[in-house]
């Protein structure tokens, strides 16, 4: 008796949890949302409740004092770049450490992977400057670099363990065929990365876009600058224009979210995928 | 096969190069610019044609760009540098001004980063407590030398000598009390207090009647600051005007100052009071603001609010915040702020020393000082039609000696440690003497690193 | 035999090239320049330095009581991080890995801060924590427990976990869905057959489903204790390490050092300690899953 209530009782109780969750989950979201239509004076007089007036002019006036159009442009450019760049310089690498049997592929593997533990601001003075004698500061390619960089250890890390884990079967009756080095990597390998790509892509595309830290440095000039970075100057210390930083927010975050219903699966699939394989 | 790989590295080495150079479309297109400007020279100066004739006297210099970073008011003085910029511009249409303003806080990173590496601005706002290490990396000028320094007070002329030489100078002065809410106070009887005892009645008054007193809240660890520096004016420098180089050389300590630990109980009685917004750790700077522009809480602790009191149509009084009860007292917390340097490693001093002397012309320097709602540092500059206010603040001013911040002269880490503790005292976590005695920990220590 | 073995070098060269000098120049050689810095004095501006050896890890680990502070910030935020953190998520996995309709939904919920920006985070929680206009304190006193409307990121002894519970907010998607991913991969029959011998849910969950989890779960512990000992966004963005010490984290210290004390030496000295540590934390637990795995 007590086996079929339970049985009755378990979905129930479980759609509770979650959808109280949800809620949770979800209320910033929707105090973004509230916040962005309200006029900044009545932010401070009316911050919980919904818009007493329903306006537009933070959006408008959001996306012309931080130029939002060209942060767009810049954080787009920026990030698929660095992950197609990443892309093609890890498979590159990783391709190598595969194939290679000598002793000091693995050192060379290892010399990558330790990269994982760099704390990114360990090095930002030096990296300044390294950037600066390269004269690529203020310019989209020194944040690229950078970011680049940093995806490395990773890259290389997910990207060799997927290719380690082809049937060697493959590139044996490859070699047979009398297939070449590039070949073999351009037609047989690089081919078959679509998860790990899409994994290891959208890792570095969430990493890229949200990063505020790196181009507040790095770029000086105000229209290289990124959406992260533009949307922050409106929590000027002196002044809080919540009302432009609530519809900047929610102008950075709606195409990530948008993209994000729309590859939902794809995201998974490949996050999935390359965490399973551990 | 040797073939591809070749071809695999020219081609990472070609895309790299081509990255770094469309990265560094600055100076390419400087160098591209020069060159022309360079041959259209030749062309016009050769030919002796009437474009050589009719351009300037002096000879047509490369484009420059000037990058002037500062830290921001609010948005106001933003507009007042891209307009002293745009003017600049049309009388030196070679030389090309770029502003950037940034948050307070991230400024202090930013422009040291900056210069650090190698890409700083050419003129900028420096922290007294870095300049310093800033002198000797190179990139103050020395500013004896310009043409407009020896118009400046005196007192800004002295105000950031290293060795002998001024490397910075400060573009701003003001003496420093609270705007109050000339409504509220006429509501409820308060007049304008000339002692620290009818400070706190008028603190009291105002809480029966359920208005905040001052809008002063301590999330933002720099603004409690403030009340600090009204004391030690009259506390600490009134009584000691040497204090700065005794505590700098280490003969003196702030637990030793029988004036530093009666300005931070002044801070603790107006806390006691229950003088500050509710919950002051969690309530940032913003949120004070607002709350006096919306008429509930009655003074703010400075004179930056007067704009946009204004524009809410506040009806703003300026009062001197008296924390002796003395009211003959003739000491103020006023001074000096804003300090601009010229980076000496850019290679631009001269067009740099330029565009301040310009920046200081009569009418330019007017509008500078309208959009930070301060005084000018020199002679021939009348802001008294900025506001009314500036008439009733000069007059509060009248036969006072200014004394500036504290912090305008702390060794590194000082202030650091005493708005910390500043915070755990606000928490009622600890006692006044504890701040004092992290502070002169924090002294000692960069005592120590000063070697 | 000698040419193949030398178009071999030539090939793996080759290939590795590009990422070599990406990453020497950008991340690696940085790293060691400031490995150099950390044995020195240097205010990261003049240019001028001077060496003192060890004097920097000494005074670390002897003379500086904000580094201790922030070491336990930081391991209470790994405590929460690797424990709390993962034991709600693999909780949220279970719940969504039954059979129930809008799994797909939930999913996505759980997701969507993960993919947001930290900036955007910490911004709007910031004004939810508020402790005057904010809403939590709002609906708080609104239902009669105004009692519990504290300062959230005010007060000393709360400043810390709102912050962890911010980037609690922000992060557990990423962990339940790694969770159900493998929670996916366990065998249906297994399952079934523990079913049939009677086991219930609990009982299942430890002898089934837990094992098979277990390198999962190991990945992901140390991907959160490699997260929380890199902490800075949330709280940097949030209190920047305040109010007075109390969310002071050594990411947070390491930048106010730098950037603010001009003690660049200093600074440098206590990443590379952190860099080590992370390194040694990595290294046990490789060792630790991999003695599991046999």
């Amino acid at each position: 008796m007590f086996a079929g209530l339970k049985k009755k009782a378990w979905p129930v109780a479980n759609h509770c949890i979650l959808i109280l969750s949800c809620m949770v989950m979800l209320y910033p979201f929707i105090i973004i949302f509230f916040t962005a239509f309200k006029e900044n004076s009545e932010v401070y007089t009316n911050p919980v409740g919904f818009p007493q007036k329903w306006v537009l002019t933070n959006f408008t006036g959001a996306w012309a004092e931080a130029h939002l159009g060209r942060l767009y442009i810049n954080s787009i450019i920026i990030t698929v770049s660095c992950v197609f760049v990443s892309l093609f310089v890890c498979s590159l690498a990783s391709y190598a450490i595969t194939r290679s049997a000598a002793k000091y592929s693995g050192k060379v593997y290892l010399f990558f992977i330790s990269g994982i533990f760099i704390p990114s601001q360990l090095s930002i003075i030096p990296l300044f400057k390294m950037v600066k004698d390269l004269h690529l500061n203020n310019s989209y390619a020194g944040v690229i670099m950078v970011y680049i960089a940093g995806a490395i250890p990773l890259g290389i890390f997910m990207i060799t363990t997927f290719m380690r884990g082809l049937p060697k079967e493959m590139s044996e009756a490859a070699a047979i065929d009398g297939c070449g080095y590039f070949y073999m990597y351009w037609k047989i390998y690089m081919p078959l990365m679509g998860t790990v790509a899409a994994t290891f892509g959208i890792l570095q595309a969430l990493a890229a876009w949200n990063d505020f830290l790196i181009p507040y440095l790095l770029l000086t000039d105000e229209t290289k600058r990124t959406l992260t970075t533009g949307v922050m100057t409106f929590k000027q210390q002196y002044s809080s224009n919540w009302g432009f930083l609530m519809a900047g927010i929610m102008m950075m975050v709606i195409p990530i979210i948008t993209a994000y219903l729309f590859l939902q699966k794809y995201i998974m699939k490949g996050l999935t995928a390359g965490a399973v394989k551990g | 096969m040797k073939r591809k790989i070749a071809l695999i590295t020219m081609m990472t080495f070609l895309l790299v190069s081509v990255l770094a150079g469309c990265g560094s479309t600055q100076s390419s297109t400087e160098q591209s610019a020069s060159a022309a400007a360079g041959t259209l020279e030749a062309a016009t100066t050769g030919a002796g044609t009437p474009e050589a004739a009719e351009s300037t006297a002096e000879v047509k210099k490369d484009p420059v760009q000037l990058k002037f970073a500062l830290w921001s008011n609010g948005a106001v003085d933003k507009e007042a540098w891209d307009k002293l910029a745009a003017d600049y511009n049309k009388l030196h249409p070679e030389i090309t001004v770029v502003n950037e303003t940034f948050d307070s806080k991230q400024y202090d990173s930013i422009y040291k980063a900056r210069l650090a590496g190698g890409d700083g601005p050419d003129i900028y706002g420096v922290r007294p407590a870095d300049l310093d290490a800033l002198v000797k990396g190179g990139y103050a000028a020395d500013l004896s030398g310009m043409s407009w320094f020896s118009e400046l007070y005196p007192g800004a002329q002295k105000n950031h000598i290293i060795d002998g030489k001024p490397y910075a100078f400060p573009f701003l002065q003001s003496g420093n009390g609270f705007l109050y809410n000339k409504d509220i106070f006429t509501k409820y009887n308060i007049s304008e207090p000339k002692t620290f005892d009818e400070l706190l009645t008028i603190c009291k008054t105002l809480k029966e009647n359920n208005i905040t007193p001052f809008a002063m809240a301590a999330k933002d660890n720099w603004w409690p600051q403030f009340i600090l520096y009204y004391a030690t004016a009259e506390h600490v420098f009134a009584k000691d005007p040497d204090f700065i180089q005794k505590i700098n050389s280490g003969t003196a300590t702030y637990s030793g100052t029988a004036g530093w630990l009666d300005a931070i109980n002044v801070y603790k009685s107006l806390l006691d009071a229950g003088a500050f917004i509710p919950n002051p750790l969690g309530v940032g700077f913003d949120e004070c603001k607002a709350m006096f522009l919306q008429g509930k809480a009655a003074m703010f602790p400075a004179t930056w609010a007067l704009a946009d009191a204004r524009k809410e149509n506040i009806n703003i009084g300026y009062s001197n915040l008296p924390t002796t009860n003395d009211a003959a007292s003739g000491s103020l917390w006023g001074g000096y702020s804003g300090s601009l340097a010229i980076n000496a490693s850019n290679k631009h001093t001269a067009e740099a020393g330029d565009y301040i002397k310009f920046m200081l012309e009569k009418d330019n320097y007017h509008a500078i000082c309208a959009a930070w709602q301060l005084f000018p540092v020199k002679d021939g500059v009348d802001v008294s039609d900025v506001d009314s206010i500036f008439g009733t603040q000069q007059q509060a001013w009248t036969g006072k000696t200014l004394y500036g911040s504290p912090s305008d002269n702390m060794l590194a880490g000082v202030q650091d440690a005493m708005l910390t503790e500043l915070q755990v005292l606000t928490a009622n976590k600890c006692k006044p003497e504890d701040v004092l005695k992290k502070m002169d920990e924090a002294n000692a220590k960069a005592l120590e690193q000063k070697e | 035999m000698q040419n193949s073995k030398l178009r071999g070098h030539f090939q793996f060269w080759g290939f590795i090239t590009p990422a070599l000098i990406i990453y020497f120049l950008f991340g690696f050689y940085p790293v060691l320049n400031s490995l150099f810095y950390s044995f020195t004095v240097y205010d990261g501006i003049s240019g001028h330095f001077q060496w003192v050896w060890f004097k920097n890890f000494i005074e670390m680990f002897t003379n500086d009581s904000q580094v201790l502070t922030a070491a336990k910030h930081n391991l209470i935020w790994a405590v929460y991080y690797i424990v709390i953190q993962n034991i709600l998520a693999l909780f949220f996995a279970v719940l969504l890995d039954r059979k129930i309709k809008g799994k797909n939904i939930y999913r996505a919920v759980f997701f969507l801060p993960v993919i947001i920006s930290s900036v955007a985070s910490s911004f709007v929680w910031s004004f939810i924590l508020s402790p005057n206009m904010g809403s939590l304190n709002f609906f708080l006193k609104s239902i009669g427990l105004g009692q519990f409307a504290f300062d959230w990121l005010g007060n000393f002894d709360l400043a810390l976990f709102s912050v962890m519970f911010v980037d609690l907010w922000k992060n557990i998607g990423f962990n339940i869905v790694i969770f159900l991913a493998g929670l996916q991969t366990i065998p249906e029959d297994l399952l079934q057959a523990a079913d049939i011998d009677g086991a219930s849910g609990v009982r299942k969950f430890i002898s089934v489903t837990f094992p098979i989890l277990l390198p999962t779960v190991g990945m992901v512990m140390t991907l959160s204790a490699n997260s929380a000992l890199r902490a800075f966004d949330t709280v940097y963005l949030m209190t920047s390490g305040g109010p007075g010490d109390s969310t002071v984290l050594i990411m947070t210290k390491l930048i106010n050092e730098a950037f603010s004390k001009n003690r660049f030496g200093y600074a440098s000295a206590m990443a590379w300690v952190i860099f080590i540590i992370l390194l040694l934390v990595a290294g046990a637990q490789s060792k630790f899953t991999k003695e599991k795995e046999v």
